[in-house]
C-alpha cells in the first residue's frame, strides 16, 4: 500500500529532474553585468596593473575589451586620477601608436575644457608629434603650454619632460627660415634638481648658445656638464646605493664625452688650441667619441704647430680596428703634419699606407655588397643585441639612426608574426574544443535516451494518479493518512493481536484454561484509540495531502514544459554555429593580418637592402675621394721633391 | 688640404646629442612606420576579439567566477605569494615580482583567477605570505562563503593597512 511518505519521495524526484532541466536553460540565457560601475572600476584597475608594469600591449588590449563591452565606461570610472582617455593616449604613445595617440589627444582637446586636462593633453600631443618628427606642429602644440601653466597643472616629471622637448626643438626652430630665438633662459632653472633630463637640457642649451654665436656662454654651459666628475663611490657602486638616481652612469659618461668634444671643436674654431686640447683630453678612451676627439686633438696640436704631438695622436688613430671617417682622415691629416714638419718622404709613406687601407676597406665593402640578402637582416633582427657585434666596415651604416629604426620595425614585424602564429594555434584549439563539445553533447543525448530518463516523468505521473485515487478512499479508511509513528504502532498492534490469537489457539489445543480476558480488552482499547486518533486528524491530514498533491501537479507541469524544450533541443544537432562563425571570422582576420605583415616585411627588407646599398656605395665614394686626395697629394709631393731635386742639381752644377 | 675647417664645421654643428635625433636621416619611408602602426592596432583588436572569444568559450557567464586581488600602499605588508583555494582545492599559486607588487601599490588590480563553478554554495580561501610589520615573515588566511547563481561572480581579495591596529588586514568581498 502506498503511504504518504512515499508521496514525499515521489515529489523529490521530479524536483531534481526539474533542477537539471532548468539549469541547462538558465546557463544559456544568463547575461553578464559587465558594465556595472564596480566591475568597470575593476577592469580599469586591471589595465592599470598592466600599465604600471609597462606591459602596454596587454593594457591596450584590455582598454579595447572594456570599451567594446561598455562604450561609455571610461566616463563612469570612479576616482581615476587622470582622465582615462589621457591614459589611453599615453599608453598608445608609449607602445608606438603615435597616430592613435594624436587622435585621442585631439578629441580630448575638443571635448574637455578643463585647463589641467588640456595642459596634459597638449604635452602628450606635442610628444606624439615630436616622435612622428612633425617638429613644426610639435613646436606649435607645445607652445600652448606656458611656464605658468606648466607650474600649475603639470607634475614635476612632466614639466621636466616639457622643458626637455622644448630644448630638443630649439635647434630645429633656429634652422627654420623664419626661426626666432625662443626664450631658453628658464630651461635649467625651471628643471627639478634631480631631473633625468638635466644633463640633456644642459647640453642642448650649450649647443643652442653656440649656434647663436654665444661662444663664451656656450662653453661655460657645456663645461658644467663636461667638467662634472663621477665620484669614486658612484663608480664603484654603479648606482647601487642610490636607486633613485635614474640616469644611467654610462649614459651620463657618454653625454659628458660629447660635451667635451663639442667644447673642443668650439675652441678649435675660435683659435683656442690649448683649451681645445684640454677639452679633447677629457674625452674617455673607450668612448663613442674617442676617434673624433683624437682627430680633433691632432688638429689642435697642429694649430699650435706641435706636429709631433699631432702625429702621435693621428698615428694612434690609424691603428684602431675601426673604419670610420675619423680613422680614414687621420691618414691624410698625418701626411699634412709630416709635410708641415718638412718630412715629405714620411708623408708619402703615410699616404701610401692610407691608400692600402682605403683599398682594403673598399674591398671589404664590395664583398659585403655582393652578399647582402634578406636572410642577413632577418637573422640580425632575431638577435636582441645585434648592435654589439657590428663589423668595423659596416658600422657607419649599421649604427645609423635610419638603419636602427628600420631594424626596430623589422623586429616588431617579427614579433607580430610570432604573435599571430601563437593565436593560430589557439584558434585551432578552439575549433577542436567545439568539436569535442559537440561529441560530448551527442553522447549525453544518447545516454539520456539509453537511461530512459525522459520516460520517467510518465511513471511519476502514474504514481501521482495512484496517490490521488488512494486519497479518494481516505474518507472510508482514514488510517491511509497515518503518519510513520502511527503506522509503526499499527503494525505492532497487529503483531500483538496475532500473538494473542495464536496463544488462545495453543491453549485450547493443550486443554488449558482460557486466557485472561484482560488481554483482549486491552488490545481492543488500543485499536479503538488508534481509530479515534486517525478520525481526529483526518481533516487536517487530508488537507495537507491534497496541498502536496497540488504542488506536485505544478512541478510536473513545469517539468513537462522543460522536458519538451529539452526534447526539442535533443532533436537538433549541436552545431555551435555562432561560435564557429566567430572563429571563422577571426581566422579570416588573422589570415589577412598575416598577409599584411608579410607584405610589410617584404617592403622593409627591400628598404633595408636599398639603404645598405646606398650607404655602402656612399662609403665607397667617400673612400674613392680619400684615395683621390691621397693620390693627388702624392703627385704633388713627388712633384715638389722632383723640382727640389732639379733645383739642387742645377745649384750643384753652378 | 682644408681638413681642419671641414672637421670643425662638421663636428660642431652636426652632432646634437639627444635621446631622439631631430634630423630625419635620409628620407626614411615613414609610410612603413604608419603601416606598421596600423597593423599593430589591428593586432590589438584581434587580440581583444580572441580574448573575448576565449573567455566566452572557456568561462561562460553561467559558471564564471573571477577573483581579483588588490593592495593598499603596503605600509604593513609586502606581498610575496598567494595561494587560492576554492572548495578546498588549490586553483592558483602566485609568486609576485617587485614590479607586480609596485603595480598593486600604485592602484592596479590583478585578476588572480578565473574559473568555472556550478551554481550553489562555495567557499573560497586565500593564504597570503609576505613580510609583515618590522620585516617579519607574515602568513595569514581569509575565507569567504558565497552563493554562485546564474550570473558571473566576481570576488575581490583585499589587503589593507589598518593604522589603528598597525597590522595588515585581509578580507574577501563580493563585487
Amino acid at each position: 500500500m502506498l503511504r504518504l511518505f512515499q508521496l514525499r519521495y515521489v515529489v523529490l524526484l521530479p524536483t531534481l529532474f526539474l533542477v537539471f532541466c532548468t539549469s541547462t536553460v538558465l546557463a544559456n540565457t544568463a547575461t553578464l553585468k559587465k558594465c556595472q560601475v564596480t566591475l568597470v572600476d575593476k577592469a580599469y584597475q586591471e589595465i592599470l596593473f598592466y600599465y604600471f608594469q609597462q606591459d602596454f600591449y596587454q593594457a591596450l588590449t584590455h582598454f579595447e575589451i572594456l570599451q567594446q563591452a561598455c562604450p561609455d565606461a571610461l566616463k563612469d570610472i570612479t576616482n581615476p586620477g587622470v582622465d582615462p582617455r589621457l591614459l589611453k593616449g599615453g599608453i598608445s604613445l608609449a607602445y608606438g601608436l603615435d597616430e592613435q595617440a594624436a587622435g585621442i589627444f585631439e578629441r580630448l582637446l575638443e571635448q574637455v575644457a578643463e585647463p589641467k586636462t588640456q595642459t596634459q593633453a597638449w604635452l602628450l600631443l606635442g610628444k606624439s608629434l615630436f616622435q612622428k618628427q612633425q617638429y613644426a606642429l610639435a613646436s606649435q602644440v607645445l607652445g600652448n603650454i606656458t611656464l605658468d601653466s606648466a607650474n600649475e597643472f603639470l607634475e614635476q616629471s612632466d614639466k621636466d619632460q616639457w622643458i626637455y622637448l622644448q630644448s630638443q626643438l630649439f635647434n630645429w626652430q633656429q634652422d627654420q627660415p623664419d626661426g626666432k630665438a625662443a626664450d631658453n633662459s628658464y630651461w635649467l632653472s625651471a628643471l627639478s634638481e634631480d631631473s633625468i633630463y638635466r644633463h640633456y637640457v644642459g647640453y642642448n642649451q650649450g649647443l643652442a648658445q653656440l649656434q647663436s654665436g654665444q661662444y663664451q656662454q656656450a662653453v661655460a654651459t657645456l663645461e658644467q656638464l663636461g667638467l662634472s666628475k663621477t665620484s669614486f663611490f658612484s663608480e664603484l657602486l654603479q648606482g647601487w646605493l642610490s636607486p633613485l638616481n635614474k640616469v644611467d652612469q654610462s649614459e651620463l659618461d657618454a653625454l659628458r664625452d660629447r660635451a667635451n668634444l663639442t667644447i673642443g671643436y668650439a675652441h678649435l674654431q675660435n683659435q683656442q688650441a690649448l683649451k681645445a686640447i684640454n677639452a679633447f683630453d677629457r674625452v674617455r678612451l673607450g668612448s663613442l667619441d674617442t676617434d673624433s676627439a683624437m682627430l680633433g686633438y691632432g688638429w689642435a696640436a697642429a694649430q699650435r704647430e706641435e706636429y709631433q704631438i699631432a702625429l702621435s695622436a693621428w698615428q694612434r688613430l690609424q691603428k684602431v680596428p675601426r673604419s670610420n671617417e675619423y680613422v680614414m682622415e687621420s691618414f691624410l691629416a698625418s701626411a699634412y703634419a709630416f709635410e708641415k714638419a718638412f718630412a715629405p718622404t714620411q708623408a708619402i709613406d703615410n699616404l701610401q699606407r692610407g691608400l692600402n687601407r682605403f683599398a682594403t676597406e673598399s674591398q671589404l665593402i664590395r664583398t659585403h655588397l655582393l652578399n647582402i640578402n634578406d636572410n642577413f637582416f632577418l637573422t640580425l633582427a632575431q638577435q636582441q643585441d645585434w648592435s654589439a657585434e657590428v663589423p668595423a666596415h659596416l658600422s657607419a651604416v649599421m649604427l645609423s639612426k635610419t638603419f636602427r629604426n628600420q631594424m626596430v620595425w623589422l623586429q616588431e614585424s617579427q614579433q607580430i608574426q610570432q604573435q599571430l602564429a601563437q593565436w593560430q594555434g589557439r584558434l585551432d584549439t578552439f575549433s577542436l574544443m567545439l568539436d569535442e563539445r559537440q561529441q560530448e553533447t551527442i553522447l549525453r543525448a544518447q545516454k539520456l535516451k539509453e537511461n530512459d530518463l525522459l520516460a520517467k516523468l510518465a511513471d511519476y505521473k502514474a504514481m501521482r494518479d495512484q496517490l490521488e485515487a488512494l486519497l479518494a478512499q481516505a474518507p472510508q479508511s482514514p488510517r491511509i493518512l497515518n503518519q510513520e509513528q502511527e503506522l509503526d504502532w499499527q503494525q505492532r498492534l497487529q503483531g500483538a493481536q496475532q500473538s494473542h490469537a495464536d496463544i488462545i489457539q495453543k491453549r485450547q489445543q493443550l486443554d488449558q484454561k482460557p486466557l485472561n480476558p484482560n488481554y483482549a480488552q486491552r488490545l481492543s482499547r488500543l485499536a479503538g484509540i488508534m481509530i479515534w486518533n486517525a478520525a481526529e486528524n483526518f481533516a487536517k491530514r487530508r488537507w495537507q495531502a491534497q496541498k502536496s498533491l497540488n504542488e506536485l501537479d505544478k512541478l510536473i507541469a513545469q517539468t513537462t514544459a522543460q522536458q519538451n524544450r529539452l526534447k526539442a533541443r535533443l532533436v537538433q544537432q549541436p552545431e555551435y554555429a555562432q561560435q564557429r562563425a566567430r572563429i571563422a571570422n577571426l581566422q579570416q582576420t588573422l589570415n589577412q593580418q598575416k598577409q599584411q605583415n608579410l607584405k610589410l616585411q617584404r617592403q622593409q627588407l627591400a628598404a633595408l637592402n636599398q639603404l645598405f646599398e646606398t650607404k655602402l656605395n656612399e662609403q665607397l665614394s667617400q673612400l674613392d675621394s680619400y684615395k683621390l686626395q691621397a693620390q693627388l697629394a702624392i703627385v704633388r709631393l713627388n712633384d715638389r721633391a722632383f723640382r727640389k731635386a732639379q733645383a739642387d742639381k742645377q745649384g750643384g752644377r753652378k | 688640404m682644408n681638413l681642419p675647417k671641414l672637421c670643425v664645421l662638421f663636428l660642431t654643428f652636426c652632432l646634437p646629442f639627444s635621446t631622439a635625433v631631430l634630423a630625419q636621416d635620409d628620407g626614411q619611408p615613414l609610410s612603413v612606420a604608419k603601416q606598421l602602426q596600423q597593423l599593430k592596432r589591428q593586432v590589438i583588436a584581434l587580440n581583444r576579439d580572441l580574448f573575448v572569444l576565449e573567455e566566452d568559450l572557456l568561462f561562460p557567464s553561467s559558471t564564471q567566477v573571477v577573483v581579483y586581488l588588490s593592495m593598499d600602499v603596503g605600509t604593513y605588508f609586502k606581498l610575496d605569494s598567494v595561494e587560492l583555494k576554492v572548495d578546498d582545492e588549490v586553483v592558483t599559486q602566485y609568486l609576485y615580482t617587485d614590479r607586480q607588487v609596485d603595480a598593486l601599490y600604485r592602484g592596479g588590480v590583478q585578476r588572480l583567477h578565473i574559473g568555472n563553478l556550478p551554481q550553489g554554495e562555495h567557499q573560497i580561501s586565500a593564504f597570503f605570505i609576505g613580510l609583515g610589520p618590522e620585516e617579519r615573515e607574515y602568513k595569514r588566511a581569509a575565507s569567504f562563503t558565497f552563493n554562485k547563481d546564474a550570473d558571473a561572480k566576481a570576488l575581490e581579495l583585499k589587503i589593507t593597512d589598518s593604522s589603528s591596529k598597525q597590522q595588515p588586514e585581509f578580507t574577501v568581498v563580493e563585487l
